[in-house]
């Protein structure tokens, strides 16, 4: 399902975002409903998408048992998809019905070269999240 | 009637296979199967490979159906190769999707884009020396410029017979820039040099934008006219981004336009790469040389950045240097993820943008420069 602007212009990773840059982020992004017990993203799986949280409840998992969940909107799943990794190092479930936003990693490098302004903005944000969450990855996958 | 049930079958596939057709087929399948299972680049391999498998059919000859045989299908598929159409049809819609502000904004980056160049002709020779001939050599070379339309072109009017190989081997370098770049940037580097933070790149104007594709052609292509279809077509796409008010046909050429010509190449490409030339000695040369063209383009990028700060008070990062290669946007980003590394708080995608995008301007006026010397 298509995404509009209202949709996330209330979203973290997108706050200073000016209304026509909103517009194009949102024109890259669709909208899916995932049931509980869904697997968003499975560890060792080739990188094609990052999913941003609109709603639900979520457990990412890693090699030798971290894991860590994500319950607010606006948080990201699928990280791996952003740095270019071959796949993806943790498996993302839904622990409840909710609902994410997917940006293909086609559609995110298309914007870095389209409009690398806007782009190097996403990435700083997404690079922010990387270096937080750095300590529960394990690396390779 | 028992004659003609066994002319029947002598006609079919199974009769007229040949190893040869046998392997390609299962490389079109292998090529298939990491497209769609493994989403390896799935818009250039699953055209490609599927290419494979119809040009691998084996068929009755002088029937009008080879990819080689006038007036096939297959073959005004493979017209648009030979004589260099869609390879500037790609580039017109590249040209419709860029924005080179990170390049205006500090020109002076434009050098890295240059030196990555390097690589292509260190290439060249070592592919002399190797025994290939000029022109398969400097088809070979071109690979390291990082640019699949690039590589085609060339090869369409250098070497044809080898399009096949050399476009394979440059998609999939280019799909491995995240794993050949990044060693190569970290042993030339210090960690000094590679904590190194650069200025905000200062905004550019809407004027320059708009004057940018019209200079920039014009210089361009009376520096090296071999370029003319190619540039002509990236910075025609690129007014068409730029002026606003022929939005239309910029998001035409960056979206159908583009996707079309991507099914076209790829199926014509897959099409022409047959056993007798893909299953030889050379096609290994090939990729060995292909992935050193790489290497070296990354590595006189990353020297020629550590060169420019013997001068400059104000240095730049010498990673940057590697995104030269063009392969855009994926090796700014690796310029990216390797500053990170370091400094998490460095952030390096922007300014390693400006050598990209110039790398594509750069490799395209290096084949042009080979063409001239060898094409005659």
């Amino acid at each position: 399902m298509s995404v509009d602007v209202n949709m996330i212009d209330s979203l973290n990773l997108f706050e200073h975002l000016s209304h026509a840059e909103l517009e194009e982020i949102a024109s890259l992004m669709c909208r899916i409903s995932v049931t509980e017990g869904e697997v968003i993203t499975h560890q060792g799986d080739q990188t094609h998408s990052i999913f941003i949280l609109l709603s639900g409840n979520f457990m990412v998992f890693f090699k030798e048992g971290r894991s860590y969940t994500l319950h607010d909107k606006g948080d990201i799943v699928g990280l791996s998809a952003s740095d270019l990794s071959f796949c993806y190092t943790g498996t993302a479930v839904a622990l409840t019905d909710g609902v994410v936003l997917s940006m293909p990693c086609q559609e995110l490098s298309r914007l870095i070269e389209s409009n690398p302004v806007l782009g190097g903005k996403i990435m700083k944000k997404i690079n922010q999240i990387i270096s937080a969450r750095q300590p529960f990855v394990t690396g390779g996958c | 009637m028992v004659d003609l049930l066994i002319e029947f079958l002598s006609n079919t596939g199974f009769a007229l296979a040949g190893y040869q057709n046998i392997i390609m087929i299962l490389v079109g399948i292998v090529l298939i199967y990491l497209g769609i299972a493994k989403r390896y680049e799935p818009l250039l391999l699953v055209p490609i490979g599927f290419g494979i498998l119809m040009g691998n059919i084996p068929v009755i000859r002088d029937f009008g159906l080879g990819i080689y045989e006038k007036g096939s299908f297959l073959n005004y598929m493979y017209f648009g190769v030979m004589h260099d159409i869609y390879p500037p049809l790609i580039f017109l819609g590249v040209g419709a999707l860029t924005d080179f502000s990170a390049m205006l904004a500090r020109p002076s980056l434009m050098l890295l884009g240059a030196a990555a160049q390097v690589g292509i002709f260190v290439t060249f020779l070592g592919a002399l020396a190797l025994g290939f001939a000029p022109n398969e050599a400097a088809s070979i070379g071109i690979i390291g410029g990082a640019d699949g339309p690039t590589a085609i072109f060339l090869t369409a009017v250098l070497a044809p017979r080898l399009i096949g190989p050399i476009a394979i081997a440059a998609y999939s370098y280019m799909a491995l820039v995240p794993v050949i770049q990044p060693p190569i940037m970290r042993l030339l580097t210090s960690r000094k040099e590679r904590l190194i933070r650069m200025e905000e790149p200062r905004e550019v104007s809407k004027k320059e934008k708009l004057i940018f594709p019209i200079v920039g052609f014009l210089l361009c292509c009376f520096i090296a006219p071999g370029a003319l279809p190619l540039l002509g077509m990236l910075f025609f796409g690129n007014l068409l981004k730029e002026s606003i008010v022929a939005e239309r046909l910029a998001r035409a050429a960056r979206s159908s336009i583009i996707d079309t010509v991507t099914i076209l190449l790829g199926i014509a490409v897959g099409a022409s790469t047959q056993g007798d030339v893909f299953l030889t000695a050379k096609s290994i040369g090939i990729f060995t040389l292909g992935a050193s063209a790489f290497a070296v383009a990354t590595a006189a990028g990353v020297i020629f950045a550590k060169f420019m700060n013997l001068f400059l008070r104000q240095k730049i990062n010498p990673l940057i240097g590697a995104a030269g290669v063009s392969a855009v946007p994926n090796s700014a980003r690796v310029v990216q993820i390797v500053g990170q590394k370091e400094d998490p708080t460095n952030f390096l995608l922007m300014h390693a943008m400006a050598p990209n995008i110039s790398g594509v301007i750069g490799s395209a006026i290096a084949a042009a420069i080979l063409w001239s010397f060898l094409g005659g």
